[in-house]
């Protein structure tokens, strides 16, 4: 089976970087740039992983994206990474209340991701 | 050239010359004479304004025309000029601007923000984490009335020249740090606070709307937007009527915060709201006596246009409004330098990552290829 991940990333750079490291694995990659594409496309395909960044332009950011998706019963089991340039503690905490399931920052290793991601899917047990 | 064109160009800070096609002078104005030297029905005594008038009477030129001139001085002003036609008959006008007078004033502005970065900030700053030491000694020690005295008007001078230090490093070089996570109620509670005094002194009553639903959080420098918060809220308190009611809200619109300050029964000219961000409060029209606006708006205003916001005043019916604007969310520009450290661990990592791939698809492959017991169809 392949997995669905959602990468939500502002910044094209950083956007193609993940999807370039997630071609090594085996995933059906979708994308989206703001916060409120992001969820909608969650509610629509309803992914398996979704990488979220923090920082993006508009309505919604990282956290206030990951709250409504652990908030929704259709949504929560969705894994959630938050992708954030940084790493307080302040931030790390915000990213637990949200209720972020992982946190990475940037630059991150891409080995890291696709290892974190591929046990999220539960490709590996 | 008729009496009434005259007496505009005269009115004129440009310098201005009515010239024939031929070259030769027909008028000046006072200005133009002050950058160049001009001779009534003579040609252009510059040889630079000469050639080019002619040039353009022999329709060599296609006008408008723009060039340069210098002064005729030890050490000479340049002075951006161009041909044009004149707005009656065939004749020319060349109209000139004093280029390095302009630059005078721009450098002179330059010259007192790095004089306050460079001379003042520390001194002030020093001088503002001293004043509440000294004014509890002063307490402590019951000192004279006029020692007091010296210490409060010591601290009303601390807190201008921090404001002109704020506002010379919004107008400096020093880039703010943009990635802080704000939400804005929170940031206007904490502005409230600190202006309560204010709004206590001028018995200035401020409520604050109940804010619906979840809005947007904005991300830049909490340091600097919290000032600039405060300094808007202190400039609608001031411009309040003595005994005056402000309702604040905020809501978001489209893809932006926007945050209101209305002022009920309050009217504000056009030039008031123009002069308002005027730094130090000297408008076209500034007269010793006017009463001067600070520079609260001028630094909030610098403030938010630094984070992709806004500052402005706005005239209704029967108010006015003090509107600050922000874009909700991050900014939406391009991380290159993180962009770039992404691409170096990604170029690091990639032969493990190509490693991995292989090693997972010979895995698979020797999965494929494993011996098929006898009597069991692979397929």
């Amino acid at each position: 089976m392949t997995h669905r991940i959602l990468i939500v990333e502002d910044q094209p750079d950083i956007c193609k970087l993940i999807r370039m490291t997630l071609e090594f694995g085996d995933f059906e990659i979708h994308e989206a740039n703001d916060g409120e594409t992001g969820l909608n496309m969650a509610r629509a395909i309803k992914p398996h992983v979704m990488l979220l960044d923090v920082m993006m332009p508009g309505l919604l950011d990282g956290y206030q994206v990951c709250t409504r998706i652990k908030q929704d019963p259709d949504l929560k089991q969705i894994q959630v990474v938050m992708l954030t340039a940084r790493g307080q503690a302040t931030d790390l905490a915000a990213g637990e209340a949200a209720g972020a399931d992982a946190y990475l920052v940037k630059p991150f290793s891409p080995l890291e991701l696709i290892e974190r991601v591929e046990t999220m899917a539960g490709l590996i047990a | 050239m008729n009496e009434a064109f005259r007496m505009l160009f005269d009115q004129v800070k440009s310098g201005v010359i009515w010239v024939q096609r031929n070259g030769v002078v027909r008028y000046a104005n006072k200005a133009a004479v002050q950058m160049t030297p001009v001779i009534l029905g003579q040609a252009l005594l510059d040889p630079v304004a000469e050639r080019t008038v002619k040039a353009a009477g022999q329709n060599m030129l296609k006008l408008p025309f723009a060039f340069e001139l210098t002064t005729q001085e030890a050490h000479p002003d340049t002075i951006r000029a161009a041909v044009i036609n004149a707005p009656v008959g065939q004749d020319l006008m060349v109209v000139m601007n004093n280029v390095s007078e302009e630059r005078w004033y721009s450098q002179a502005l330059e010259n007192l923000i790095g004089y306050v970065e460079a001379e003042m900030a520390q001194p002030i700053e020093a001088l503002a984490q001293k004043l509440p030491k000294t004014a509890q000694l002063v307490q402590q020690q019951g000192a004279a009335g006029d020692l007091k005295v010296m210490v409060q008007e010591a601290a009303a001078l601390s807190i201008k020249l921090g404001k002109l230090r704020d506002l010379v490093s919004v107008f400096g070089e020093s880039a703010l740090q943009r990635d802080e996570r704000i939400m804005l109620p929170d940031l206007l509670q904490q502005a409230m606070a600190e202006v309560m005094p204010q709004a206590s002194a001028r018995n200035v009553t401020v409520v604050m709307a109940v804010v619906n639903g979840e809005l947007p959080a904005v991300y830049g420098s909490s340091h600097w937007l919290s000032k600039a918060t405060s300094e808007y809220l202190e400039q609608s308190i001031r411009s309040a009527q003595p005994g005056g009611l402000i309702e604040l809200s905020i809501q978001s619109v489209g893809t932006r915060v926007m945050v209101r300050a209305r002022n009920q029964g309050l009217f504000v000219s056009n030039h008031e709201r123009r002069n308002a961000f005027v730094p130090f409060g000297v408008g076209d029209s500034a007269k010793p006596g006017d009463k001067r606006r600070g520079i609260g708006l001028a630094l909030a205003q610098r403030i938010l246009e630094q984070h992709g916001g806004s500052v402005r005043i706005e005239d209704e019916f029967d108010s006015v409004d003090f509107v600050l604007e922000i874009p909700a969310g991050a900014p939406a520009s391009q991380d290159a330098q993180l962009s770039v450290e992404q691409a170096q661990r990604y170029a690091r990592d990639m032969s493990q990552l190509m490693a991995r791939s292989m090693a997972k698809r010979v895995k698979l492959d020797d999965n494929n290829s494993a011996p098929v017991p006898l009597g069991v169809d692979k397929a």
